[in-house]
């Protein structure tokens, strides 16, 4: 009985989250600016994912976060207190690292008592909240084996039970799943996230799979060339991404190179190279665009529907189909077009009557609603699709 | 075997071979099994036989004798007193500076590496004799101890003090080197893991980083130990005479008191001791020593998990598990202290050992341009006299080609036994691999004492002794533990598909050795030539008992003329030598850097 009452007070005491704010942060080495300038406060019990391609200075802040870099400038504080120069073991943050980074001559066990006994824990202390640890992530009886007796899974949950057990004010996580294959990482991405929920915990989850990103985190700040591109819900991400870099990284997009124009009503429209009918075509950003400028406009490919010639209106731009990828739900279609080549990813629910073969010519048409221009900068622009 | 089998599939169809070919690549272990057995295992059997005889038969005479004598004990005690003492001082001092390479960006790592090599490739016999001008009485630490305003500076040569300060600058890149290939592999992630989880950098070492390293920290101390043990040339010039160890021992038994049986029986103890100490440390030797097979040896693999009985299950007392976290809380604060003087400690052990490993050699090469015939240093006047006197010496130059002979010809042979005997070993049946590798590494682990004597005892009544026969089979026998384990060690990280590709591809044995093996083992046979070829190079043992007077070695001479008198000869020929050995390496350099320019050039030729 006394054993269950002190299970709970653990639960409790995991359950405070800390607050978490980034401020200002920058990492410079020689002239090289790896991180410039992140600010981003998180809030108790909030998951945060920070994704990016590898180079993006995902990396350098996690290792600011976990003291293993000063940072050049800026401030790291959690709860109000500002860790950015502490030593790494002063910080109380558990960190999952990228390879789980267990102690291959301990115990489970002793590997998830280590942080207890740093902070200078009784034996007898220990256990019990060990005990608890491992049940949380559905370990219990595995105690006494070495890391090396476990599954890829196993060792990952070792990771996260030793990360977890002295209630961290903030747990960080490395592209925890990055070594597990593809059935196991979505599993685990299920059980982290309920894990993270029934705690309240505090969660930065760096990673470069947008999959990971978008299925488990309240928010996400996607990074590029050491700065936030762009922070917000996975919504926010996928439907209103704030630059083409966003647009082409989170999710697909097709990307087509035109021109804003300032129309009669005062709305801003695009015209598209290539069209020939020069058709002004509407944006669902049109109010962030500038006129006489070069803009990209990006659509998914879920968005873009492929019409029989015929039914071809004013707005619709004609293409052949050049291949199709089988998927299995969808099927990928490939057109080629006055204004670029662009895939169509198309349900296959939808397809019952009229499947495209290669070589058909299409009518390709997408609601103004589903395309947003960017404006076309020295960087970043013009993916080709 | 299955994999054998599959350039037969191909040739099966065009039926002309034997549906099951016997394998007999066994075969090319012979030769060095023959040379091993006979030049090595026979020598020291009839050693052993000696030490039982008398002149009426069998006896255990010899054997009470020695044990009865205060003489032979205080020299088996010193010997191990010296052999602790200087494993020590190496292990510690080796582990700092491992440590602090791995630590270092990697082009501070190279030089600092060179450092650690050249006197590591340096002779043994010149080493030790520049610690005599450095430690004499009026030699540099006397020298600067006087500036310093020390009046009477302590006796630090001719005694135990220096023996110890030698045999450590000559072992600790034994020590530092295997230490620093395992460091080098270690990965750091857990160590930072530590850190997340609240342990300080000193107590995340010792947890997390320390373990890892344990099995190469013993290794290293089981090589410095067993090397310390069979010493001869350092504490015979650096010791006083008082301060004989136990194969200085064995050699006064055999010459000076003319006892060979007393000699052998002395012999036989010593050899018991390493051979039980190979034993005990057999499991933490055997991957550094590349003795194991392409199986790690059953040792390790069953040494991390399991091995200790995991706590919490059994229940233990309250009053222990107290006490327990009682003593790793006290072992956590002395960490945290030590961690704060991390790096005084690195720097230090740093600064102390490049001072050890580099003086010695800087002496020597200063030394050499003395004027004086006898010692003082730093000389008064400089001459390049010595330079000319050791040119103009025939009998000099003679022992330096005769040198030159005996150790290429013996490198030589000890690479082609060596090549074939490694191939067998790696690619031949699994099962007599590990006695196999073990014999192999024996000429290393036995004191070149007990084998020089043994050999000499088994030979000398057929006119070998004296000839240059005499001398290359036994050198033969010293370099195959080289030239063996680093071809193995090639062999096994080549892809046994290449050698079938090739077969399958319709080449003979003969084609597949020319155009496969040899190009793909050409490093390793290189780097065996150069670790067989300094084994009998360095060689004073052997030829104190296998030269005559037509056939003195170049180390034999050089230990001579050290042992009569102290003058700058040596150091001109360890100038000599350390001038060659850099301008082979450059040598080597320049004809790579040449070929590949030249290619180059072709290539472009070409392409236009």
């Amino acid at each position: 009985m006394s054993e269950v009452s002190e299970g709970v007070q653990v639960v409790d005491q995991v359950a405070t989250g800390g607050e978490v704010e980034l401020d200002g942060l920058s990492k410079r080495y020689g002239t090289v600016e790896a991180v410039c300038g992140v600010s981003l406060s998180i809030r108790r019990g909030e998951f945060l994912a920070i994704l990016g391609p590898s180079g993006a200075g995902k990396t350098t802040l996690l290792n600011m976060l976990t003291g293993f870099e000063t940072p050049t400038s800026g401030a790291i504080r959690i709860n109000g207190r500002d860790v950015a120069r502490l030593a790494p073991h002063k910080r109380g943050i558990g960190v999952v690292f990228q390879h789980y980074a267990l102690f291959k001559h301990m115990t489970v066990a002793q590997n998830v008592g280590f942080p207890l006994r740093m902070r200078r824990m009784s034996s007898r202390e220990q256990r019990s909240h060990i005990q608890h640890a491992l049940e949380l992530v559905k370990l219990e009886g595995y105690a006494t084996r070495f890391p090396d007796q476990l599954s890829g899974g196993q060792q990952q949950r070792v990771a996260l039970a030793r990360a977890i057990v002295f209630r961290p004010a903030l747990l960080l996580m490395d592209e925890p799943l990055g070594a597990l294959d593809k059935r196991l990482r979505e599993h685990m991405r299920i059980e982290i996230k309920r894990l993270q929920r029934n705690l309240g915990a505090t969660v930065i989850y760096v990673t470069h799979d947008q999959g990971e990103a978008l299925t488990m985190a309240d928010r996400v700040a996607v990074m590029n060339d050491g700065a936030v591109e762009q922070l917000g819900t996975p919504i926010d991400l996928y439907e209103r991404p704030a630059s083409a870099f966003v647009a082409d990284f989170v999710g697909e997009t097709n990307f087509f190179r035109g021109r804003a124009v300032l129309d009669a009503d005062g709305r801003v429209r695009v015209v598209l190279d290539g069209d020939r009918l020069g058709h002004r075509r509407e944006v669902e950003n049109a109010a962030s665009l500038k006129p006489d400028r070069n803009v990209d406009v990006g659509v998914r490919p879920e968005q873009v529907s492929l019409l029989p010639v015929e039914c071809a209106d004013g707005t619709a731009v004609l293409g052949t189909v050049s291949e199709v990828l089988y998927e299995g739900a969808t099927a990928l279609h490939v057109v080629e077009t006055a204004i670029g080549n662009l895939n169509a990813r198309l349900s296959l629910k939808n397809l019952r009557e009229t499947r495209w073969a290669v070589g058909d010519q299409v009518a390709v048409h997408w609601d103004a609603r589903a395309a947003r221009g960017y404006h076309v900068a020295g960087r970043g622009s013009s993916p080709s699709s | 075997m299955s994999v054998d089998s599959s350039p037969e599939r191909f040739t099966d169809g065009l039926a002309t071979r034997p549906r099951r070919r016997p394998d007999h690549r066994w075969l090319t272990l012979v030769p060095l099994l023959a040379v091993l057995i006979l030049l090595f295992v026979v020598p020291l059997c009839s050693l052993l036989v000696d030490s039982f005889r008398s002149a009426q038969g069998f006896t255990l005479e010899n054997y009470r004798e020695q044990v009865s004598s205060p003489v032979f004990w205080r020299a088996i005690r010193r010997t191990l007193v010296v052999a602790a003492l200087s494993t020590g001082i190496c292990v510690a001092l080796g582990y700092g500076m491992a440590y602090a390479l791995t630590r270092m960006p990697k082009r501070v790592r190279g030089v600092l590496l060179v450092v650690v090599l050249v006197p590591y490739f340096t002779s043994i016999l010149i080493r030790s004799y520049a610690w005599i001008a450095i430690l004499a009485p009026n030699g540099l630490v006397a020298q600067a101890l006087a500036l310093l305003g020390v009046e009477t500076p302590p006796d630090l040569v001719f005694n135990q003090t220096g023996m110890l300060i030698g045999t450590v600058q000559i072992l600790l890149p034994l020590a530092l080197l295997p230490i620093y290939s395992v460091m080098s592999g270690i990965d750091r992630a857990p160590v930072r893991a530590a850190q997340s989880l609240g342990a300080s950098p000193a107590v995340a070492h010792w947890h997390v980083y320390r373990p890892a390293t344990s099995s190469a920290v013993m290794a290293a101390a089981a090589l410095v130990f067993i090397s310390t043990l069979g010493f001869y040339v350092t504490p015979a010039l650096l010791g006083g005479p008082g301060d004989t160890l136990i194969a200085q021992s064995i050699l006064v038994q055999f010459s000076n008191l003319v006892d060979p049986a007393g000699a052998a029986a002395q012999a036989a103890l010593l050899l018991l001791i390493v051979l039980v100490l190979f034993a005990i440390l057999f499991r933490h030797l055997a991957p550094s020593l590349s003795v194991g097979g392409t199986e790690p040896t059953p040792a390790t693999t069953t040494a991390r998990p399991g091995r200790r009985p995991p706590r919490g299950t059994a229940g233990p007392t309250e009053r222990h598990e107290e006490l327990r976290t009682l003593r790793a809380r006290i072992l956590d604060t002395g960490l945290d202290i030590v961690g704060r003087l991390r790096l005084p400690i690195l720097l230090g052990s740093w600064i102390l050992g490049a001072v050890l490993l580099v003086t010695p050699l800087v002496v020597v090469a200063i030394w050499s341009l003395s004027d004086a015939t006898y010692l003082t240093f730093p000389p008064e006047e400089y001459s390049t006299r010595w330079f000319a006197d050791y040119f103009t010496d025939e009998a000099w130059i003679d022992s330096t080609f005769l040198s030159l002979g005996l150790a290429s010809t013996a490198a030589v042979v000890s690479v082609v036994i060596g090549g074939f005997g490694a191939f067998g070993l790696v690619r031949g049946p699994r099962r007599p691999r590990l006695p196999i590798a073990i014999l192999v590494a024996m000429p290393l682990i036995v004191p070149p004492m007990i084998y020089s004597l043994g050999f000499f005892v088994l030979v000398a009544p057929h006119n070998l002794v004296g000839t240059r026969l005499g001398l290359i089979l036994p050198y033969v026998v010293l370099g195959l533990p080289f030239s063996v384990s680093i071809t193995a060690a090639a062999l096994r990280n080549l892809d046994v598909r290449l050698e079938n590709a090739a077969r399958s591809l319709g080449a003979g044995s003969l084609s597949v050795l020319r155009h496969v093996l040899l190009p793909a083992l050409r490093p390793a046979l290189v780097s065996g030539f150069v670790f067989s070829f300094l084994a009998a190079f360095d060689d004073v043992v052997v030829a104190t008992f296998m030269s005559g007077p037509t056939a003195v070695t170049l180390p034999l001479r050089m230990f001579q003329d050290i042992k009569l008198e102290v003058s700058p000869r040596t150091a001109v020929v360890a100038v000599v030598l350390l001038g060659a050995g850099a301008a082979a390496v450059l040598l080597r350099f320049v004809t790579a850097w040449l070929v590949r320019t030249v290619r180059v050039a072709l290539s472009r030729l070409g392409d236009s």
